[in-house]
């Protein structure tokens, strides 16, 4: 095989994937339900790449006791489904299952840390919001300690229980132009 | 122009006599093949040069587009992402095979683009605020920078893709171990890497070689640089007591550790299965003389690879002793590749033998003195084991190259 068609061939497979994770993530954000979210910031947490600032969602830390149907056998590193169900101002979960419900909004999660007491922490892979290098970070106050606003994270959601966050509103309004106003000349 | 020059000098020997034309014509070969030689050790700095230029390179542009990327339009980012990655192996190809003509400088560009592929999943991730609990990122940076190692046969990105991969690996591994839970979190890292670097040493090893004697050939060598360190590190890990000590004093029952040593074993298990397949593949080949490979190098890896299910066996059956056999284990493995460098030659074995055998005497005289002295003691004591350590070795490896120069004359 010619030298050229070898090196073609061998760079499909790394831009097929991005190519294939961008694909993705816009038909998720043009097809999917907007779903809102509550923002519960409980854990501090360092910027490993790029700044991008913590919204651990509420929905995050489940009682399974609670929301799973008796019998559930869910460990650490299982797929679980959260069916969520609308709400002023936030959605809400209603219930958790090993199995995909076959209709209404869900998220698809991974059960990380389980426990038969307490709250649960499932991983839905939206606990990062990426902000300017220079941006302000809305979960916390200046001194640093947890600042009292209202987060809520607006994810689009797929049939498939794929999601992806697409804004951060801090106090209903959306991150841009709070950050704006914070740099705005007063 | 100093080879002009010799040639004109060697003429003017033979011609007043001193030279016989049967010793000019000797003399002429042995210059040629040593300034050769030195030819290809300037090539090999170049191309040692031009891989970390491009190293450089890839963070001077990452940084760049940084600085500027929060004010950009999402249709200008992609586009940025993917055409800065065309752009690098397009010029990678073109340098190194059409028109091609320089090599060294092709590879270099192919090199930064695929250490660019990874600052382009980095970036998409940003751009659309994409998260995993597992590094599926540096995995697929790896897995999918590898037809690229496979059509450019460069040893310099197969070394880029190697670093990803055990990367990654450890990273997964760590993130698979912490999953586990808590009860054994400190030993169960231990058991976990102590048992996943062997195990990834024998992979590693059988894919050696597997590229012996094929066009990947010049695979062979990187691959098996890396593994005696890291067929070393797993028993190192493994031969401290302290973390054991619990199961001394209050014993261990198979029904209260089944469920979390299970997963423990996981990844090494994903590692030694395919390592020990196609070791057993690549052994059956040599023997039924099949084999292109020149290397027949298998002992090695089997030996490798009896330590780490030896140690996988000893963690499962009797946790208490572990550290017992991987002391044993480091010992005969700084005994036994001493005796294989001075058999072959290969001063680089009996150096790496030594290191082991000083690693775990020092890893040793800590754990056990440290509570028992006085820290400056310790420090005094050390201090002088280390410097009569090291006179001792330095003498003995004179003793050892004078050996292996005499053996090579």
């Amino acid at each position: 095989m010619k030298i050229a068609i070898q090196y073609l061939l061998a760079l499909v497979p790394p831009f097929a994937a991005l190519g294939w994770i961008v694909a993705r993530e816009e038909w998720t954000r043009s097809h999917g339900v907007e779903v809102r979210l509550e923002v519960r910031a409980y854990d501090p947490m360092d910027a490993l790449s790029g700044r991008y600032m913590a919204v651990p969602l509420a929905i995050s830390r489940l009682s399974l006791s609670e929301l799973a149907p008796p019998g559930t056998d869910i460990r650490n590193g299982d797929d679980v489904f959260v069916a969520l169900r609308p709400g002023d101002p936030f959605w809400t979960a209603v219930s958790v299952s090993k199995v995909e419900p076959g209709e209404g909004v869900f998220l698809r999660g991974l059960a990380t840390w389980v426990q038969s007491v307490g709250a649960s922490t499932i991983d839905f892979g939206l606990d990062r919001f990426y902000i300017p290098d220079q941006g302000g970070d809305p979960s916390r106050r200046d001194d640093g300690f947890l600042a009292d606003r209202r987060l809520t994270a607006v994810v689009r959601v797929t049939d498939t229980g794929r999601a992806s966050i697409v804004d951060v509103l801090v106090d209903g309004e959306p991150y841009a132009s709070w950050n704006a106003k914070r740099h705005a000349p007063r | 122009m100093a080879r002009r020059r010799i040639a004109e000098v060697l003429a003017d020997l033979e011609r007043d006599g001193t030279l016989a034309p049967e010793q000019r014509r000797v003399v002429e070969e042995r210059l040629e093949a040593a300034l050769d030689a030195r030819a290809g050790a300037s090539s090999r700095f170049i191309a040692i040069l031009m891989t970390l230029g491009s190293v450089l390179v890839a963070a001077g542009i990452l940084y760049l587009l940084a600085y500027h990327w929060t004010d950009l339009a999402k249709g200008t980012k992609l586009a940025i992402v993917f055409g800065t990655l065309a752009a690098l192996h397009g010029a990678g190809f073109a340098l190194a095979v059409k028109p091609g003509g320089r090599a060294n400088l092709g590879i270099a560009f192919t090199l930064m683009g695929v250490l660019a592929f990874g600052a382009a999943i980095g970036l998409v991730a940003q751009i659309y605020n994409l998260h995993a609990h597992y590094p599926w990122a540096v995995c697929a940076w790896w897995l999918l920078s590898v037809p690229i190692l496979l059509v450019t046969r460069s040893r310099a990105v197969l070394v880029t893709v190697l670093a990803l991969f055990l990367l990654w690996a450890g990273w997964h591994a760590g993130v698979w171990i912490e999953g586990l839970g808590s009860h054994m979190y400190e030993r169960g890292l231990l058991a976990g890497f102590g048992l996943l670097a062997p195990g990834i040493a024998v992979f590693l090893a059988a894919l050696a070689q597997a590229c012996a004697g094929t066009r990947l050939a010049s695979f062979s060598g990187p691959l098996r640089g890396a593994v005696r360190p890291l067929a070393v590190l797993g028993p190192f890990l493994l031969a401290f007591r302290e973390p054991w000590k619990t199961y001394e004093q209050h014993g261990f029952s198979w029904e209260s550790r089944t469920d979390i040593a299970a997963g423990h074993f996981l990844p090494f298990a994903l590692a030694i299965v395919p390592g020990l397949l196609l070791l057993g593949w690549e052994t059956l080949r040599d023997r039924s003389g099949r084999s292109s490979s020149s290397d027949r190098g298998v002992v090695e890896p089997w030996i490798v690879a009896g330590g780490a299910l030896f140690l996988a066996a000893s963690l499962w059956v009797e946790p208490r002793s572990l550290f017992v056999g991987a002391n044993a284990l480091l010992l005969a493995a700084g005994i036994g590749w001493s005796w294989l460098g001075v058999r072959t030659g290969s001063a680089a074995t009996v150096y790496f033998a030594v290191f082991v055998f000083v690693a775990t005497v020092v890893a040793r005289y800590f754990e056990y003195l440290w509570d028992k002295l006085e820290g400056a003691f310790a420090f005094l004591s050390v201090g002088a084991l280390l410097v009569a350590a090291g006179f001792l070795l330095d003498n003995r490896r004179r003793a050892l190259k004078a050996r292996l120069a005499q053996g090579r004359a």
